[in-house]
């Protein structure tokens, strides 16, 4: 183990409270700031004590267009999950028998491609489905979200399917079984785990795209993402509806990344990463 | 499965089921779609970019080569956004590598009591980018938000946030260290579990101390990540928009606007499609300088997936 001494000890302590900290103030403001009345949240200075209330809630809750938003969210995020989990679950199979140099190579670029703005994709699908008539429709963004969660798919997926033992393919092979039939009755099954996880996380993606969402979008099909923005109307921002709807956006991602929390992070050091 | 096949003791490498191809086929349904998703459209929009389309103007859209390209260089709107994006790239990029190996030095020491931090952690990660902009939003707005209050407890007078361009600049960078530096930090904390404890046990014995096993060890065996997650940070962060969108909108004026922000705007408020691509076509060139180069390091210095 490394020496420390009782100094650094103590600074490690104090930069990682200060920071963790500064990490939860923001999210605590805003939760207290949904639970505020509207006069409790422009009192100076600002008050740490006051009587919670749930009218934001109780509002936001009571307006149509943002249940609505909702249910679009819902469809959109898990349409978008199923047709990539189509396209990723054969890629992820076949890339863990390819061999090791010609899967990086699509690996890294399958990442690139992930992680590469979508700004540059953005004009051309609006001038596209404008002349196919597909604005503000659920399909159109499913569609446009396979380009980021397929690869975000196959990243997350890799390594839980890089961990089943190769005899077992082996075994099947050597029992006849057709390769579809290995991953459909072999290996499918032992990965399930990882096929939740990455649908976790590809769900998320597309419950929290807003660049997208916000063109795409205009009545029938808006999603929670540019719903929120709404509160940010011309007449004056309703902060405490705003906070409450954020608070209600944060709510899947909150409680499934602690449950997915390990994936998140091996999708991407899968393997290790050496010089 | 079979007994047969274990009992053989046969063990057929990856190498071997690989050899057949058969494989291939399971993978070019997502690479075909990938192109044809991905590609597909930008070359569109360099055909775009060549073009008048503008969805105000009446009269219908003409070849104009590259005219848009030429009026860029006098736009000074344009002109201004190049600097800004280079700066929301180089500013949070290196404060989230720099506190993202603090904190994952931290996490990696295992200190009672310092657990949570990792749960913490998650946070961030997993919040939408638009509640992101909208807790900051409400921080840097005065009265409503706390940051000057606080600032003003320790008698600062807090600045502007969002009128002064430069304190505007200033709260993208903080959001984006705020949003994206945990990340960082999980990832440094993986690949340093990596590292045998006997490295530092070797250390120790030659008698360093604890500073200087962090620098000599620690950090000479990160250098790749840091190359890698560093590079993945740059691209994303080319194309911050949701934070800008919520936080200042491009304001004060045009004080925020990134290249692609102001594609943005031009594609659709301004509804100049034509334009608009050409700002997109220079700002995919912008990643293209920077990504090329990457790759190949990549390729050479890293291995995944294995």
């Amino acid at each position: 183990m490394k020496r420390r001494s009782t100094v650094t000890t103590f600074s490690l302590y104090t930069v990682g409270t200060l920071y963790g900290a500064a990490v939860l103030f923001p999210i605590i403001w805003m939760l207290m700031l949904a639970l505020k009345s509207q006069l409790d949240a422009f009192a100076y200075p600002p008050l740490l004590i006051f009587e919670p209330t749930l009218e934001h809630f109780s509002a936001i809750f009571q307006d149509r267009e943002f249940l609505e938003a909702i249910a679009n969210s819902i469809i959109i995020s898990s349409g978008s999950v199923f047709f990539a989990m189509l396209f990723a679950i054969p890629a992820t199979f076949a890339l863990t028998i390819m061999q090791r140099r010609a899967r990086r190579n699509a690996l890294l670029t399958i990442l690139l491609i992930r992680t590469a703005p979508g700004m540059i994709y953005l004009l051309p699908y609006f001038v596209i489905y404008s002349r196919l008539g597909m604005l503000d429709t659920h399909m159109a963004l499913i569609v446009i979200y396979l380009i980021f969660n397929v690869p975000l798919i196959i990243w997350t997926l890799m390594p839980v399917w890089s961990a089943v033992p190769r005899e077992l393919r082996e075994s099947g092979m050597i029992d006849g079984a057709s390769l579809w039939q290995i991953l459909f009755f072999i290996e499918l099954p032992l990965v399930r785990i990882g096929i939740i996880a990455s649908g976790i996380v590809a769900f998320l993606f597309a419950w929290n795209e807003f660049l997208f969402a916000v063109v795409i979008t205009a009545n029938d099909s808006v999603t929670l993402a540019v719903a929120i923005t709404r509160y940010m109307g011309y007449e004056g921002t309703e902060w405490g509806k705003l906070a409450a709807a954020a608070a209600v956006m944060m709510l899947p991602g909150i409680v499934f990344g602690f449950l997915i929390q390990r994936y998140m992070i091996t999708g991407l050091t899968a393997g290790a990463i050496k010089g | 499965m079979s007994l047969v096949a274990r009992a053989l003791g046969r063990r057929k490498g990856p190498e071997d089921l690989g050899s057949s191809q058969a494989h291939y086929k399971y993978l070019a349904p997502s690479i075909a779609l990938l192109l044809v998703l991905t590609i597909l459209p930008m070359l569109f929009t360099v055909y775009l970019s060549t073009s008048s389309l503008s969805y105000t103007s009446p009269r219908p859209p003409r070849f104009i080569a590259l005219r848009n390209y030429e009026r860029l260089l006098d736009d000074a709107r344009f002109l201004q956004s190049i600097p800004v994006s280079l700066l929301f790239i180089v500013a949070p990029v290196s404060i989230q590598l720099v506190l993202g190996f603090i904190v994952a030095v931290i996490m990696n020491e295992r200190l009672p009591f310092m657990r949570w931090l990792r749960f913490v952690f998650v946070a961030p990660m997993v919040i939408p980018p638009i509640a992101m902009g909208l807790m900051w939003r409400v921080l840097y707005t005065p009265h409503l938000g706390g940051v000057n209050y606080f600032l003003s407890l320790v008698g600062i007078d807090g600045p502007g946030w969002l009128t002064e361009p430069n304190w505007a600049l200033a709260a993208i960078i903080i959001v984006a260290v705020w949003g994206w530096t945990p990340f960082v930090g999980l990832f440094f904390l993986a690949v340093m579990q990596s590292i045998p404890e006997e490295l530092y046990e070797a250390g120790v014995i030659d008698g360093a101390t604890w500073v200087q096993s962090v620098r000599h060890i620690t950090l000479p065996l990160l250098r790749p990540t840091f190359a890698f997650i560093g590079i993945f940070r740059v691209i994303e962060s080319l194309g911050i928009f949701p934070i800008i969108y919520i936080v200042t909108n491009g304001g004060p004026a045009t004080a925020t606007e990134t290249v692609n922000f102001y594609g943005f705007v031009s594609g659709f408020n301004n509804l100049r499609v034509g334009y608009a691509s050409a700002i997109i076509v220079v700002f995919f060139l912008m990643l293209f300088v920077i990504v090329v180069p990457t790759m190949r390091f990549l390729l050479r210095n890293v291995q995944v997936g294995d």
